[in-house]
């Protein structure tokens, strides 16, 4: 996995963090994130479909040239499908078809990039409880 | 002095010159495409007709079907983002 050690972020945090992709994002249809062994934090709608497909997706796109790939950018017909890899994160969003591409990717990548420090600062101060409550 | 009817003609066939330019250019970037990014900074395009390409747009059709799906259940239930 590319983009550094695994994070432990919380399902809440995840699930603040898409709502705000949702608010910032007026092209998304729809998006989850998953940490890195797969499991789904936070989605729009099942978790166990979006698992399934992302880990399916993701899997393709390593095979492509045998390395993990970072950042991915489908466009279809029917509409777009960026993943992005960082931080031991997975964000996956599905959008309409003409969407600027960077700006997307752009607040992805900010958006995991916070939820990692989030989950950083957490166990520190896990860590400085003596290993939480 | 080009006669009236010729400067209408030559009109015409500008707009029609200019109409058939903008179609071509929104087929170019209507064309679908899959792009990979990796960590070291490179990218690569694979097209629709390689091995690759078809499975991950095979993969990328049905997130987005998952999507759609989402996005018809969020606004049934008035919902805009709902983890389940």
């Amino acid at each position: 996995m590319p983009g550094g050690s695994q994070s432990t972020v919380s399902p809440e945090s995840a699930e603040h963090a898409l709502a705000l992709l949702g608010e910032m994002s007026a092209d998304l249809r729809a998006a989850a994130i998953l940490a890195a062994d797969g499991e789904v934090l936070a989605s729009d709608g099942p978790a166990a479909e979006w698992a399934e497909s992302v880990s399916s997706f993701l899997s393709i796109a390593d095979e492509a040239e045998g390395n993990p790939v970072e950042q991915a950018h489908i466009a279809t017909e029917a509409g777009e499908v960026f993943a992005l890899r960082i931080d031991g994160l997975v964000a996956v969003a599905v959008t309409e078809r003409f969407t600027l591409a960077s700006l997307m990717a752009f607040d992805m990548r900010s958006l995991l990039r916070d939820l990692a420090g989030t989950a950083q600062v957490d166990s520190a101060t896990a860590g400085a409880n003596g290993g939480g409550a | 002095m080009p006669k009236p009817h010729r400067v209408l003609i030559d009109r015409v066939s500008g707009y029609a010159d200019e109409a058939g330019a903008f179609v071509r250019r929104r087929r170019m970037t209507r064309r679908p495409f899959a792009r990979l990014y990796y960590p070291t900074g490179r990218s690569a395009d694979h097209a629709d007709d390689s091995e690759i390409g078809e499975r991950l747009f095979e993969a990328a059709g049905s997130l987005i079907e998952l999507g759609a799906t989402a996005e018809e259940r969020a606004s049934a239930t008035g919902r805009k983002r709902r983890n389940e």
